[in-house]
């Protein structure tokens, strides 16, 4: 049985590549050794015999028709995403004139509250968390919008909005149900913002398994890391030995262990 | 087509991946001819190797965001090619003979029509087929597909004198059963 150190110069010699000196050494062993000698002649005659070996062809006209098919396809679904453009910058032309409005009114009310008495300023902050909270339906509303462009400019807006469970339900439900892959990444990397909370990181970890996209496999892997959650650390093995799996994110989950741990 | 011409492999993943879906028919039109006959070579019938190459560039088209430039275009391809591989390899088991020592004499038999060297390439056929799949892989990467050791360690996660060691003892096994074969 010839070792794996020999081996290996055996096919830098089998290459061309072994240097002078092992060469020289190499072929002095060859002068007297018939059987090393037969050996190396032998898997020559099968390397070459290898390039030649004649092989049926594609019905390339045929396989570069289906892809073109498939490519017009992905167009068709890249463009209905900028179909949708114009008329959610409508939406947000009326959503600017709404909230101006709100402005507007609320300056009224401030002005007019100002003259009143401490029971008026009072009545001031239920307007301003009357407010806030009415934005904040109005962008939680939008995460059931049709439009995955609007969808992930309401995880934006949520992501620097306070941490509460409201907010981060509606994310996690993002990250777990929506139907486009960019959408449930990006909710991903938003709850990463969210990561001191515990209810994040089990919304992660449970997540996970769940996700057939390697991209928000990936992304959760990495929400993992930058979060630090080491309880992760025995789905990410499982990840990392699943044959199943996509190779890279088998490495990534292996890599990502090392960083836990 | 101006767009994409003289571009690197990687060059035009990146325009691929910013939404030039376009600059994968170069990709497609280089390498779908050597990766069908990698799928043939494995052991996959014509119509299904046309499919797994289909796979191959769709997966490339779906996931072509998640491409990083740390590695060769050929690379990230060989490596969704194995995956693409292995997911069809439960749904259609290929069907590779572990018996030599019978169909060999059929199918030298059905070439003695041919010249002498149409019967080694015959003989060379049917030992790389009774080759465990592993060997068959790293041999046709590297000596059939030209991949370098690099690229391949790469591909199967290992280091680059670690695929010559499996290159090694592949050409090693291939040599037993090729010279059984001569015999029979």
């Amino acid at each position: 049985m010839i070792n794996d150190k020999i081996a290996q110069q055996l096919i830098d010699y089998l290459d061309g590549n072994l240097s002078e000196n092992a060469t020289k050494a190499l072929e002095t062993q060859l002068a007297t050794d018939a059987d090393l000698r037969k050996m190396l002649d032998e898997m020559r005659e099968l390397q070459a015999n290898m390039t030649h070996l004649t092989l049926e062809q594609p019905d390339s006209k045929e396989m570069t028709a289906r892809l073109q098919d498939f490519i017009q396809t992905e167009k068709k679904n890249i463009s209905s995403e900028v179909a949708l453009q114009p008329n959610t910058r409508m939406r947000i032309k009326e959503w600017l004139l709404a909230a101006a409005s709100v402005v507007l009114l609320l300056g009224f009310g401030f002005g007019w509250l100002w003259k009143n008495n401490r029971q008026q300023a009072v009545q001031i902050e239920l307007l301003q968390d009357e407010m806030r909270i009415t934005q904040r339906m109005m962008v939680l509303a939008t995460l059931d919008k049709p439009s995955a462009s609007e969808r992930i400019r309401a995880v934006n807006v949520l992501q620097k909005e306070q941490a509460d469970p409201e907010i981060i339900n509606a994310l996690v439900q993002t990250m777990n149900f929506d139907d486009m892959t960019n959408v449930r990444m990006k909710a991903t990397q938003a709850l990463a913002k969210f990561g001191n909370d515990p209810a994040v990181k089990t919304a992660l970890i449970h997540s996970l398994p769940q996700q057939e996209s390697p991209e928000v496999q990936i992304a959760i892997i990495e929400a993992l890391v930058e979060i630090g959650v080491k309880d992760a650390v025995p789905i990410l093995r499982e990840f990392s030995l699943d044959q199943g799996r996509q190779d890279f994110v088998r490495q990534k989950a292996a890599s990502s262990i090392q960083k836990l741990i | 087509m101006q767009l994409f011409s003289n571009k690197t492999d990687e060059e035009l993943m990146a325009l691929l991946s910013s939404g030039h879906l376009d600059a994968v028919s170069i990709l497609f039109k280089k390498y779908h001819v050597q990766l069908f006959h990698f799928f043939l070579k494995m052991g996959n019938n014509k119509p299904n190797s046309e499919d797994l190459v289909q796979a191959v560039f769709e997966r490339i088209i779906r996931y072509r965001h998640t491409y990083k430039t740390s590695m060769t275009f050929r690379t990230w391809m060989y490596q969704i090619a194995r995956n693409v591989r292995a997911d069809d390899y439960y749904k259609q088991k290929p069907e590779v003979p572990t018996d030599f020592s019978v169909s060999s004499e059929h199918a030298i038999a059905d070439h003695h029509s041919g010249g002498y060297d149409e019967i080694l390439l015959v003989q060379m056929e049917k030992a790389l087929n009774y080759l465990p799949s592993e060997q068959r892989e790293v041999l046709l990467l590297t000596r059939y597909q030209q991949l370098k050791y690099a690229e391949v360690g790469a591909i199967l996660g290992c280091t680059e004198n670690a695929v010559k060691v499996k290159v090694f003892r592949a050409l090693e096994q291939l040599r037993s059963i090729y010279f059984k074969l001569e015999k029979l």
